[in-house]
């Protein structure tokens, strides 16, 4: 049985904060922003969070998929930023999008690969008839202590998949792999409001350690060889990152290229890589094979090798693209943008 | 401000979508899953989910409120004539108050609309943003 | 039988820090020596639970003055008073009572103007508009566009803040005795965008009594209650237009029609909250064209309206039937009138639901 992407939905808030703002402000040196590889960075506003974004990705994503609340089995909600610590995500998603009662329902929590892994459960739900359709959503307002170094990419932004079989499918996932360990890269305590992370440590022993385990494991498995890929996204933490891990694999740039969104948009978190997919879906001839490497820290790395179907052609006009949600964007000030994310310590409810 | 959360449990299916009576009897279409027609009073009514898009027919920007949501102002509240042909109020969002106008085609999203910060319940909603 | 209004009185509209609901109870009776001679008291507020956290607030009212007397509290939202009014005067036509005291009695400066605000906002539906970020003054600046977009121009409802502060300046319970110009609204704040501060009400504590009776006093003081009608409305989002105010054009035009009232001519109340919502009822009973109009009205809310003699939400409706009372009567703030009829009009939120109530010398 084939498993395959059926429906996919973006959503990426309109306002966008420039990264040289971010360095004026807090004293970096105006040429930090290129080396990070980033331009600006995606905002959500205040009434914004990865429930709102979520839903929206999920909506599109059911849209293209051409299916109704009574057709899907189970929705994952991958995410760090959940509005509510303890009172599922999922569930509010599902109910107003009318998905049925009888259903699996989860948030998963992985740092920024948990929407990852939802799609491989899903492969394997779909797989084994356990479901006919799953929804995945993986979904960020990202935070980070302002004028942190990851002040400069944590933003917000949501993608969907709805998971299933059948040759409708805009793509094919036709193996999977993950690789995890215990590494303490990245970070938030209980309480905390920003996360920590281990600076220079976050890059070698975790996220290229990870990533290219996850796709050598992938390649041993299938027996492809990465000249196979057409297209090659990895987890986007910063615009430079992709390009180095690429390298270390042998992929060249122009395949990395057209699934980059972190440069325009700024790390997304759980949609970062899986956006980037989405985005490269819907610019994709059928036929191409795609290489997907997600990370998360803690830490680990799911690879996926998913071909593109005919289907994807149609399935493209059925919602918005993310290249035009890229580009439909406003600025903001770091005064905005403190006001949007509730950063400012205000007296409320009086 | 302390928000129950039963009583948003309870109309949660007319803020997460936009449903819209039909009324049997006088045949007019209202916003809001509702047991009567507010024009005829009949309550041979039957339900239908809005597709979600419209057009902006009326707006206003507002620059008082007091609800918890106050951190959005100033906003803008519009009338939308829903392509069903029914009108809704709501929030115009993701734009620059400047840019709104009359005609301007939305598309309902789902957002916040107003939360017992930090501790309590949120109530989520329909708004609309720009196609 | 028959139902008379024959004596009342009125606090000024004001920022009574050093007053509380009960408080101000008592000071609107101490200076009415008929009005605790009543076997039923209504009292009549919008705001007590919200506002001094007091349910059955008529009780504890009653209880303070120092009486056993039967009493109800009624709540009708921005119409409350007038409702008050319509309740008593049934029960005394009904027989239910000799005679009645009608209490109007509010408090909105217990809290941070904003917060007042909130609480007015919820005479709109909470769930289905107050959720969706509408509030009254947006309803009413988009009631305002459409007025202006049908032809009206926006000095109309200038004219009408103009006229009502005017109109103050003479009574001795308002709360803006001063005047303003059109000038007055170039800098003024905006509250929902074309709407300015200038063209809502002012936000007042009080309290106004009103003794009605099943049979008149000397001829000169009294007046008789010869109608009342309530009328409910469409909820704004689904009219085709929101300034379409047709429950209080409608209860209007049965009065009008059924004592044959010209209201250029009689006492004329009109629940001004905002300044659309009287120009378009007006309009839409044909009194007024594009070139506006008001200079022909002869006692046209001679009490200021609720524009600048205020609005003490609960209580207002208790204030304008006062003011007619003593229109007709007695005189109020040095006026008399020889008009034989007096209409009082009252609603809540933009014509959720309107009352009108006739008096007859």
């Amino acid at each position: 049985m084939e498993v395959g992407i059926r429906g996919w939905g973006a959503y990426i808030p309109r306002f966008r904060l420039s990264a040289q703002e971010i360095a004026a402000l807090w004293g970096y040196d105006s040429r930090l922003p290129k080396a990070l590889g980033i331009v600006e960075k995606s905002v959500a506003e205040e009434d914004e969070d990865s429930v709102t974004m979520g839903w929206y990705a999920a909506r599109v994503a059911m849209r293209r998929a051409g299916v109704g609340g009574d057709d899907i089995d189970a929705v994952f909600f991958g995410t760090e930023s959940k509005p509510y610590a303890v009172k599922p995500s999922a569930t509010i998603i599902a109910d107003a999008l009318g998905v049925k009662k009888r259903k699996l329902a989860s948030d998963l929590e992985f740092a920024c690969r948990a929407a990852g892994e939802g799609v491989r459960i899903s492969v394997g739900l779909v797989k084994s008839g356990l479901a006919r359709n799953a929804l995945v959503i993986g979904s960020d307002t990202a935070q980070a202590n302002p004028g942190d170094l990851l002040d400069f990419t944590a933003s917000s932004g949501a993608v969907a998949f709805v998971i299933g079989s059948g040759s409708s499918s805009a793509a094919a996932i036709e193996a999977s792999v993950t690789y995890v360990t215990d590494t303490p890269d990245f970070w938030r305590r209980d309480r905390s409001p920003y996360p920590e992370h281990a600076e220079i440590f976050t890059g070698e022993p975790a996220y290229f350690h990870h990533i290219v385990s996850a796709v050598r494991l992938l390649l041993e498995e299938t027996g492809l060889k990465v000249g196979d890929f057409d297209y090659a996204i990895f987890h986007q933490p910063n615009g430079r990152f992709p390009l180095q891990v690429a390298r270390s694999l042998g992929i060249p740039q122009e395949k990395v290229a057209p699934g980059l969104v972190t440069p325009y948009i700024g790390n997304t978190y759980n949609a970062s890589a899986l956006l980037g997919l989405a985005k490269v879906l819907e610019e994709a001839r059928p036929g191409s094979r795609i290489l997907v490497a997600t990370f998360g820290s803690g830490a680990g790395s799911d690879a996926f090798s998913i071909v593109v179907r005919d289907s994807v052609l149609e399935l493209v006009k059925k919602g918005p693209r993310v290249v035009d949600m890229v580009n439909f964007k406003v600025q903001v000030t770091y005064g905005e943008y403190s006001k949007f994310r509730g950063l400012l310590l205000r007296n409320v409810g009086g | 401000m302390k928000l129950s959360a039963p009583q948003f449990w309870r109309v949660r299916e007319n803020q997460y979508k936009l449903v819209i009576t039909i009324c049997g009897d006088c045949g007019k279409k209202v916003v809001f899953k509702r047991p009567t027609c507010p024009y005829c009073g009949s309550g041979r009514v039957e339900y239908a989910e809005s597709a979600g898009v419209g057009v902006v027919e009326e707006f206003t920007k507002v620059y008082f409120k007091r609800d918890s949501s106050e951190d959005r102002l100033p906003e803008v509240v519009g009338v939308v004539r829903l392509g069903e042909g029914v009108r809704v109020v709501g929030e115009i969002v993701s734009i620059r108050d400047s840019e709104v106008r009359e005609g301007m085609e939305v598309e309902a999203v789902l957002r916040k609309y107003v939360s017992d910060d930090p501790y309590g319940i949120i109530y989520y909603g329909i708004k609309f943003k720009p196609v | 039988m028959s139902a008379y209004v024959v004596g009342g009185s009125a606090v000024k509209v004001d920022r009574h820090f050093e007053l509380g609901y009960r408080d101000l109870a008592y000071r609107v009776v101490r200076d009415c020596s008929e009005c605790l001679d009543v076997d039923y008291v209504v009292i009549s507020s919008a705001l007590p639970e919200l506002s001094a956290h007091q349910i059955d607030l008529g009780t504890h009212v009653v209880q303070w003055l120092g009486r056993r007397i039967p009493v109800v509290r009624v709540e009708s939202g921005e119409s409350s008073g007038l409702a008050a009014v319509e309740l008593a005067a049934s029960l005394v036509r009904s027989g239910g009572a000799r005679k009645a005291l009608v209490l109007g009695i509010e408090k909105v400066t217990e809290y941070p103007t904003y917060t007042t605000n909130y609480f007015y906002t919820l005479t709109l539906d909470y769930e289905y508009e107050v959720l969706r970020g509408v509030t009254p003054p947006a309803y009413a600046s988009l009631a305002m566009k459409e007025l202006i977009k049908s032809g009206i121009r926006r000095e109309c409802f200038s004219e009408w803040a103009i006229r009502m502060h005017e109109n103050a300046t003479s009574i001795p319970h308002a709360m803006l005795k001063f005047k303003i110009s059109y000038d007055s609204f170039r800098d003024a704040q905006v509250l929902a965008d074309p709407l300015t501060l200038y063209d809502s009400f002012a936000l007042g504590d009080g309290a106004a009594a009103l003794v009605l009776s099943s049979t008149p006093s000397r001829s000169d003081s009294s007046v008789e209650v010869v109608y009342t009608n309530a009328e409910v409305g469409l909820p704004a989002y689904a009219r085709e237009r929101i300034s379409d105010l047709s429950a209080s054009t409608k209860a209007l035009k049965v009065a009008v029609e059924k004592f044959g009232l010209n209201l250029r001519k009689v006492v004329v109340e009109l629940h001004d909250s905002y300044t659309p919502y009287p120009i378009a009822i007006l309009r839409a009973l044909g009194y007024l064209s594009n070139e506006c109009g008001l200079g022909e009205f002869e006692h046209l809310n001679l009490s200021g309206g609720l524009k600048a003699r205020g609005h003490p939400i609960g209580a207002t409706g208790v204030y304008q039937v006062y003011e007619v009372f003593k229109l007709l009567t007695t005189g109020l703030g040095g006026r008399t009138t020889s008009s034989e009829y007096g209409v009082v009009h009252s609603m809540s939120g933009p014509d959720n639901l309107s009352r009108v109530l006739v008096l007859k010398r």
